[in-house]
């Protein structure tokens, strides 16, 4: 049964995403990247969100309570929320600034914006390396799952099967097939956690409180944020909240998602109805610490969720469960190749070889598709890492693209050297430093010494008429005036 | 030209950054227990709800509303 209402999941998936190809212009690199910018608020909630809530939220966030406690819930559930709240703030003033650069990608945007070619590669360089561990860690997730719930599949075969999909999911209609694709997950998921999180309190005498008070009596060092141990205490989540939050809608995929909103405005009101959408996390962290007490001695914290699923619900909805789980990571995959892809292919590609025809980038495009995802599929395979740490990983690097991004609208002196001199020391420390006192996020290091840099260098060397003139537009200039 | 964008940003930003990070030394601890949660878990969950109202605020207050382009 479980394994009948888990195929069907994944049947009903591809389904709509050959209904999402309706209207779809495959040869147009823009369409394939962001629908034209034809989206309303509706797809464009569902692709935001879509890629918010991946399988390390379904599994990493119940895995993190249950082995590091609050430190880590905390963790998870501020710099989400707290994104939504910059992201109201940031989002409109890149999405114009995208309009303005008739942008796509977020290398797009920061080499328009210091009109550098170098700029441009480097950014997609960053992008792309630091995004490829989240393939990675959608297809670590979906093996604990094919594993956890015995489905007769095993870990290489779900690995290369699940890449496949979410090959085919943007091959056929690129982010259109993850707007259509992301209806149909959320739904599921929040659906899964809710039953799972009721059914926790429903079989523990007291419900939600009595969870609770047993964690409180018998772990009470997990049911508050502990200063100790230092390099996952109190300073290391306040740290990395605050500086998550910031990367949070830079990083590739989220910043592209705002790209395909057509006015600033209703990136405005979806920040309004995104901390609503948090509303799975009450019940994944009932049914984490509901694990702590009654599933103890997991093999991987990573199993809590899937664990307590499987000890409290009959097969049809465990079945629910994992497919939502795979259709997750699968979409996850696919959107964060399609996002990889993109800035391989228009940011240096294209700055390499100006003379490649859209048929070729699109072409290149997919050629880098297949291989991030073969990329992702073998480090999963041959360098198993914890779901948590990757998250971290990806997040030091994408999120050292925030200075050039808010100093673009703020700094009008930063110029072109500036910022290529912060971003290149900015990643150089994060591959260079191994621990930082007092379990400081390393990435918020990192960060402060890029924006130093930038700024120092900026001061030393002169600034390019045409870069301050990008500055000047950004601020004054109507969209309706530009022609496309 | 434009109205003070500074009210949006006190209820948008630097409310909800309040109140999740800066009051998290007083938030963190186990008692008292409300709606069968340990008290910072309900005052994280409570956040859920009140960060949405405040950019609700934010927003009905925010001038740039009012530009065209922005």
């Amino acid at each position: 049964m479980t394994l009948f209402v888990f195929a069907l999941i994944i049947i009903v998936a591809l389904g709509l995403v050959f209904l999402a190809r309706r209207g779809a212009i495959s040869n147009s690199m823009d369409d394939i990247m962001k629908a034209s910018g034809s989206f309303g608020p509706f797809l464009l909630f569902f692709v935001s969100v879509g890629e918010i809530y991946t399988i390390g939220t379904l599994l990493g966030v119940p895995g993190a309570v249950y082995s590091k406690g609050a430190n880590y819930g905390v963790w998870f559930f501020g710099y989400i929320l707290l994104a939504y709240v910059i992201g109201y703030f940031l989002n409109p003033a890149v999405w114009r600034m995208g309009q303005l650069a008739k942008a796509i990608t977020v290398a797009d945007i920061i080499g328009w914006r210091y009109d550098s070619k170098i700029l441009q590669i480097i950014v997609a360089l960053i992008g792309i390396v630091f995004f490829i561990p989240l393939i990675q860690f959608q297809i670590t997730g979906m093996g604990i799952v094919f594993y956890y719930l015995d489905l007769g599949i095993d870990f290489t075969t779900s690995a290369i099967v699940g890449a496949m999909i979410a090959f085919s999911f943007i091959a056929v209609a690129g982010i259109r097939s993850s707007a259509y694709v992301a209806v149909l997950k959320d739904i599921l998921l929040i659906l899964a956690v809710a039953v799972i999180g009721i059914a926790a309190a429903m079989h523990m005498p007291g419900g939600v409180e009595g969870i609770f008070r047993t964690v409180a009596n018998n772990m009470p060092q997990l049911l508050t944020v502990t200063s100790e141990p230092v390099t996952a205490g109190l300073t290391f989540t306040v740290s990395t909240i605050l500086f998550q939050m910031m990367g949070f809608y830079v990083s590739p995929t989220n910043l592209q998602a705002s790209m395909s909103s057509s006015s600033a405005k209703i990136l405005r009101r979806n920040s309004i109805i995104m901390p609503l959408y948090m509303i799975m996390f009450p019940f994944l962290f009932i049914a984490a610490y509901y694990a702590l007490v009654a599933v103890t001695g997991l093999e991987k914290p990573d199993y809590a969720l899937l664990a307590v699923a499987v000890k409290l619900l009959p097969g049809w909805v465990v079945g629910l469960v994992a497919g939502g789980a795979a259709l997750t990571a699968i979409l996850f995959m696919a959107v964060a190749a399609l996002a990889i892809s993109g800035l391989f292919s228009k940011n240096i590609l294209k700055v390499m070889r100006p003379d490649m025809s859209e048929i070729q980038l699109i072409w290149g495009a997919r050629a880098m598709m297949a291989m991030s995802l073969t990329a992702g599929v073998l480090l999963a395979l041959f360098s198993p890492g914890l779901v948590a740490n990757l998250l971290a990983m990806s997040y030091f690097g994408t999120t050292q693209c925030v200075v050039p991004i808010v100093l673009g609208f703020l700094w009008k002196r930063a110029t072109k050297q500036g910022i290529c001199a912060g971003l290149v020391v900015g990643v150089a420390v994060i591959f260079l430093i191994t621990t930082v006192p007092y379990g400081i996020n390393k990435g918020a290091v990192a960060l402060l010494i890029n924006l130093a840099v930038t700024i120092i260098v900026s001061l030393l060397t002169k600034q390019d008429g045409k870069v301050a003139k990008r500055f000047e537009d950004y601020h004054t200039v109507k969209l309706k005036n530009l022609t496309s | 030209m434009m109205k003070s964008r500074i009210p949006t940003i006190l209820i948008g930003l630097v409310a909800p950054l309040t109140g999740i990070v800066f009051l998290l030394p007083w938030w963190n601890k186990v008692e008292p227990f409300v709606l069968g949660f340990s008290f910072n878990y309900f005052w994280m969950f409570l956040w859920l709800f009140l960060t949405s109202i405040c950019l609700f605020v934010a927003y009905k207050l925010d001038p740039l509303n009012d530009e065209e382009d922005w």
